[in-house]
């Protein structure tokens, strides 16, 4: 998928873990870890919104488009 | 987030009745069973007065098949229980996509159930009046209201099984959005 997930970096530059990160917006790690490797089918707008607000951040630095040889998987 | 809990505890007590009332179909079936070895003909003369046929006399051929008439349907209500104890099990464990073919099989057994009620009636009436003279033999076929509700439920199940095909698409496409 062309949609590349940058939580670990935003994560990192929070110095925030991902359990804290789960705790802070309620869903469980095992979800937050789907979600930072990108094996999921989609975002809800409500999990966008708290880790935006948790991170103090926008959308556009957690996802990016990337229309490499993988485009269209 | 979709909460399924009253879903799931309402399947987890249908699983619990299915499960009942396979124990006790299989418990009268037992009994019908003892009853018709021990004594074929009275079982059979049963089966067939049930039938309309009262006072035939009956030989111990024709016994047996009306008794396997019968033990054929009693069969597959207790697969139609155990199927659908299944599906409402499956639907409690939270896995809708087997549950969307155990609502497959139960379709199919509903079909079968009609199927075999149509062709068990002629089958059934020539056994009955095998023994009666020329004439006074019957070869009767039935369509009425039982067979008219059975394939009543036979399509809403087919159709209920494609609403959990979907749902069960949907659930794991639900699953999948975090």
């Amino acid at each position: 998928m062309p949609i590349i997930v940058r939580l670990d970096v935003m994560l990192a530059r929070r110095k925030m873990t991902s359990r804290e990160l789960s705790a802070r917006i309620g869903i469980s790690e095992q979800n937050l870890s789907l979600l930072r490797s990108g094996k999921v089918r989609g975002v809800r707008f409500n999990t966008l919104e708290a880790i935006c607000r948790e991170l103090d951040c926008q959308p556009g630095d957690l996802l990016e488009y990337d229309a490499g040889p993988g485009a269209g998987d | 987030m979709i909460d399924a809990r009253d879903t799931l505890s309402a399947a987890r007590r249908l699983e619990r009745v299915m499960l009942a009332a396979t124990f006790l179909l299989v418990a009268l079936a037992l009994i019908g069973l003892a009853a018709g070895i021990a004594n074929p003909l009275d079982m059979a003369r049963g089966i067939a007065w049930q039938g309309g046929y009262d006072g035939v006399a009956l030989t111990h051929g024709q016994a047996w098949l009306l008794i396997a008439h019968v033990a054929i349907h009693v069969g597959v209500w207790i697969a139609l229980l155990i199927v659908a104890r299944g599906l409402f099990g499956q639907l409690a464990a939270g896995n809708p996509a087997a549950a969307a073919r155990s609502a497959r099989r139960v379709a199919r057994l509903l079909w079968a159930m009609l199927a075999w009620g149509l062709v068990s009636q002629p089958i059934a009436s020539a056994t009955a009046t095998w023994g009666l003279p020329e004439g006074e033999r019957t070869l009767s076929v039935a369509f009425g209201t039982p067979q008219i509700s059975v394939a009543f439920a036979a399509l809403m199940a087919s159709f209920m099984a494609h609403a959990f095909a979907l749902g069960a698409e949907l659930w794991q496409d639900h699953r999948e959005v975090i």
